[in-house]
């Protein structure tokens, strides 16, 4: 609740506001169920038009709080959640986390509209609800003691026990709905992926048809939620005539006079308290989930460039968390400035993995395996939104010399589905020579390009003064200072390009095959 | 607004809709009395009154409950269905927009769902409600049924005027971006490169200006949708104020209502108003989740899996293409392929990339319908090996014994291919179930994975698409051995990147501008 802070006065000003415009809505129910009441009792004229008079102005301020209070609200909401999203941002630029997957991000996105719906289904309604129902029992005490205890009651159950009950349901129905959308996106997600081999295998029809059940527990889920919405409406309805039925027993020996005015008041005054019963009953799940989100704010940058000319790495070795073996093992390596260095071997020998834990090292220019691309103009990514000096020809210029002429700078990258691999390698090219720095750290920079646009690559590469690479294309390899021959996890040699090729060993032998190559 | 609706669910909707406004209008018409009798009776509680009103209360709530239910229950299930049919959509090609897929099956289907769910049950209801109350109010005091009659229109007549602009203010916003189109989500996204640039500070400032611009954009919207609720508030206030004056005139000046009337009208007329009003919200959500069905749609219109569309005949070539053309309808890849892969052969495919030599594999394998022309097969039982590899959430025996061979058989299949030390350093061996394709294998030791497979099973007929990248030594050495020895119990038909696997082949055919023909040897 700390990002409430500055947002309190708003937030507060709306709910009075909210308690006031509730107030006055349920007296001109009220007011109309007097004057009938009273018309039959033949009053002077000007006392019903003044009733009505009144009824009318109260209908109006009713109307314009309502609509500054949802102004005031979801203003302070927005600006809320706002400032929760760049803290969340700032804090994950610490994270060591991968958020590439895209369960991961809907998740966030999810857990965002959690939010929303928290603060302005779940909490403020509950608060205005709760405050007019103490206005409520205090104006009963008004009438008489009776009709206190009705008021108290019914706020309690409606307030209260309803919500507890519910909690517990909607817990259960939301664990399971997780858990099954979860099950369901995974399967569709290896359906997709798997669709080659599944085919061919004849089993994709299989795969398709428990995808398809998965559905079918979603939609029973869903019947679920959608029949305790159904017992709620059940149940507050059944609330709601209880209590008339009460009020008509109660009154009848008294001021039967009053009434309808209370009829009418109860039918208002359910009016606040219906809405507020299923997102109340949400609470505790949605408030759980808001608190992933909050995250310790974001501690001071962990300096760990090294202001050391070299990189070195000595007896490095990396598991993935989640991995059953070892990604690098005693992995040793030094890069000195202005030398060039490959890195070879075939995929999944830890090539990647390397120049991980390489990245970060010192002040270089990356390109990774997922090279990210932000929605945004291309020269908002080009630049990082600015964050490198750069003229409007000089970044026109490089989109034609890597064959990018259909980008103009202004045009807006509404998702990176729409940019191929090949178009990403060449605009990320294009930031890192903008970002201009010495050293150059890069995975499979000329994979998905054709043979020109690999050279124009290598040329680039060649022309930085130090450059690590990881790479299956072996067509420049006699160009690096020095070629480190991956496998299962280890550097297995090391060395010039003439010494291993005169060595014949992995080196060698990659070489010989990569000419051999159609 | 036309309602994309089945005919039948609609008129069921709207007979419960019926149902429930009659038992309101009843619950009202037993209330009016007993407080009729109360006030200007004989102030005797009207037991018989009681009970029927609390009867018809108890239906009016129970009918309300069911009307809730049973019409997200048909929503639900058409909602399944939907998937269904989605999921019928996915080929071999999905994978390159799994994104796009994935978020028209669980975001877009989800954000769709209020649509049936709530949109479509709410405007038959309120349809029927406006109708019915209108119509009992003729009976109970006409008076008041002609003000609201003269005073709806100006809700519908707003909302042509101020409503639509909001409308399609928020459509095209709603639109406009993917799902994962906030650069928030992006940013959070693509933190890395953010880091590597060391871009912190700008891209942070960027954020707060576009966290700033989301803000404004969203009040704006937000405001006129207030705007539109405080017009209508004002326009029930000015029917309820009406409807109100003059049952207040009618009562003092001219005595010729009853208490009954003047109650049960007061008691409608909110009623009618609040209908009006859930009917110009609801349009608005109604319209921003079709946004969504349009995602859902573009989809549907894919053309999915094809069915089967080879022939199969055992008699002579183990494939045989006749006047085969290849590609899709505004692209033809390959033109007149006539060829006839003899059995226990190697046959070899080359030529440049992006030609369409993965495509005529397709095609052979049963995932790429020609154009024009036969694809007549031996045998529906393909092998495929590639470096590619997907692990369903299974074990390495269950995939490669798929179901039919024995432990033993697949451990020395394992120890042949030089694989039993890699599989060694899983925690359970061939039994460590592999979650989330989280591969342990190398490039080749995928490959060599892949030949254990075809001989387990051994195929028939076997499509091999070589890596481009390069092998380890040990594999490549590995797949000409026992290339050779699948020609005794398969034809294989392999495209081909190097020079030593095109030694080993019976037949080598080179495609290249469209044009498949004769290679060398």
């Amino acid at each position: 609740m700390s990002y409430l802070k500055n947002e309190k006065k708003h937030i507060i000003y709306s709910i009075i506001l909210g308690v006031i415009g509730s107030l006055i809505g349920i007296s001109i129910f009220a007011l109309s169920g007097y004057m009938i009441s009273l018309s039959f009792f033949e009053p002077p004229i000007f006392v019903i038009l003044f009733i009505i008079a009144v009824i009318k102005l109260f209908g109006m301020a009713k109307g314009g709080l309502k609509y500054l209070e949802r102004l005031l609200s979801h203003n302070s909401t927005f600006k809320l959640i706002s400032r929760m999203r760049s803290r969340y941002f700032e804090s994950s630029l610490n994270s060591d986390e991968d958020m590439h997957s895209v369960r991961f991000i809907q998740t966030l996105s999810r857990y965002f509209e959690d939010i929303e719906d928290y603060y302005i289904t779940i909490i403020y309604p509950y608060i205005m609800a709760a405050l007019v129902s103490i206005f409520v029992i205090l104006l009963a005490g008004l009438i008489d003691v009776q009709i206190v205890i009705t008021a108290l009651v019914l706020s309690l159950i409606m307030l209260i026990v309803f919500p507890l009950i519910f909690s517990i349901w909607h817990e259960k129905i939301d664990a399971d709905y997780r858990t099954l959308d979860q099950n369901a996106f995974m399967k569709t997600y290896q359906f997709i992926h798997g669709f080659p081999d599944l085919f061919v295998d004849n089993k994709n029809k299989a795969v398709q048809s428990e995808i398809s059940r998965q559905l079918d527990s979603i939609r029973h889920n869903k019947n679920k939620d959608s029949l305790k919405e159904a017992v709620i409406e059940l149940l507050t309805g059944l609330a709601q005539i209880g209590t008339i039925v009460l009020i008509i027993f109660l009154m009848q020996n008294d001021d039967v006079f009053l009434i309808p005015m209370l009829i009418l008041l109860v039918i208002s005054y359910f009016e606040v308290l219906t809405p507020v019963v299923e997102p109340a009953g949400r609470f505790f799940n949605t408030h759980r989930k808001v608190g992933e989100i909050e995250r310790p704010a974001p501690g001071a940058a962990d300096g760990r460039k090294i202001s050391d000319e070299s990189i070195t790495l000595e007896n490095v070795s990396y598991k993935y968390p989640a991995g059953a073996y070892e990604a690098l093992s005693d992995v040793d390596i030094t890069v000195n400035p202005g030398e060039k260095h490959a890195i070879i071997g075939s995929s999944g020998s830890g090539k990647t993995t390397l120049l991980n834990q390489i990245i970060g090292q010192k002040d270089m220019a990356v390109m990774p395996q997922h090279l990210d691309f932000y929605n945004a103009t291309i020269r908002d990514n080009l630049t990082m939104f600015g964050h490198f000096e750069s003229s409007d020809e000089e970044m026109e210029h490089l989109l034609a010399e890597f064959e990018l002429e259909h980008f103009k700078l202004d045009d807006f990258i509404y998702f990176t589905g729409q940019l191929s691999g090949g178009e990403k390698k060449r605009l990320h090219l294009i930031r890192m020579i903008l970002e201009d720095k010495d050293w150059w750290v890069l995975d499979e920079p000329s994979a998905k390009l054709n043979r020109e646009l690999q050279e124009k690559v290598w040329r680039k590469i060649f022309d930085t003064p130090t450059a690590i690479v990881s790479t299956h294309d072996l067509s420049h390899l006699d160009r690096f200072d020095v070629i480190h021959f991956m496998e299962a996890g280890r550097i297995i040699e090391s060395g010039g390009y003439g010494e291993l090729m005169a060595r014949g060993g992995a080196t060698a032998e990659a070489v010989r095959r990569f000419a051999e190559y159609l | 607004m036309k309602l994309e609706y089945p005919r039948k669910w609609l008129i069921s909707f709207a007979v419960i809709s019926l149902m429930i406004v009659i038992f309101y209008i009843l619950f009202g018409h037993h209330l009016s009395l007993i407080l009729s009798d109360f006030i200007v009776g004989d102030q005797v509680l009207p037991m018989e009154h009681l009970i029927w009103m609390l009867v018809f209360f108890a239906a009016f709530v129970s009918m309300r409950a069911i009307y809730k239910y049973v019409t997200a229950y048909v929503a639900n299930s058409r909602m399944a269905s939907l998937g269904d049919r989605l999921l019928q959509r996915v080929d071999d090609t999905t994978n390159k927009k799994s994104e796009s897929f994935l978020n028209a099956l669980f975001i877009h289907m989800e954000k769709y769902r209020p649509f049936e769910s709530v949109f479509i049950p709410t405007i038959v209801n309120t349809m029927v409600k406006l109708v019915v109350i209108i119509i009992a109010l003729f009976f109970v005091h006409m008076n008041a049924a002609i003000i609201l009659l003269l005073t709806a229109p100006f809700v519908p007549l707003y909302y042509v005027l101020v409503g639509l602009q909001t409308r399609d203010e928020a459509y095209r916003q709603a639109s406009q971006f993917d799902d994962m189109g906030t650069l928030f989500l992006n940013l959070v996204r693509g933190k890395d490169t953010v880091r590597n640039t060391g871009s912190e500070g700008t891209v942070s400032a960027k954020l707060d200006e576009n966290n700033e611009d989301f803000v404004s954009q969203t009040m704006k919207i937000l405001k006129f949708a207030f705007q539109s609720s405080l017009m209508l508030e004002f326009i029930t206030i000015l029917g309820i104020g009406l409807v109100a004056l003059e049952l207040g005139l009618q009562i003092i000046f001219f005595e010729n209502i009853t208490f009954y009337a003047a109650f049960f009208t007061l008691l409608l007329a909110p009623e009618f108003y609040n209908a009006l009003k859930v009917l110009g919200v609801e349009f608005h959500n109604g319209q921003l989740a079709r946004g969504h069905k349009d995602k859902i749609n573009e989809w549907l219109k894919q053309p999915g899996q094809a069915p089967e569309y080879r022939t199969q005949a055992d008699d002579g070539a183990a494939v045989a293409l006749h006047d085969v053309e290849i590609g899709f309808p505004d692209n033809t890849m390959i033109r007149d392929v006539n060829i006839g892969f003899e059995p226990n052969t190697i046959n070899a495919i080359t030529g440049p990339s992006g030609g369409g030599k993965t495509t005529l594999l397709r095609s052979i394998v049963g995932l790429m319908p020609p154009l024009a022309g036969e694809v007549r097969v031996a045998s529906y039982d393909i092998g495929y090996i590639s470096d590619d590899i997907y692990f369903n959430d299974s074990t390495l025996y269950e995939y490669l014994s798929d179901g039919t061979a024995s432990e033993d058989a697949v451990l020395g299949i394992l120890e042949d291919l030089k694989l039993a030390g890699s599989v060694s350093k899983l925690k359970e061996g061939i039994h460590t179930p592999i979650i989330n394709n989280n591969v342990p294998f190398s490039g080749g030791e995928i490959v060599r994975l892949k030949i254990a497979r075809v001989l387990l099973k051994r195929p028939r007929i076997i499509v091999m698409d070589e890596p481009t990248e390069f092998l380890d030594a040990e594999t490549e050495s590995l797949i000409l051995k026992y290339l050779e020895g699948f020609k005794a119990f398969s034809t294989i038909i392999a495209v081909v990147h190097r020079r030593r696997l095109l030694g080993i082949s019976d037949t080598h055919h080179h495609l290249e501008n469209g044009q498949i023909r004769r290679g060398d040897i």
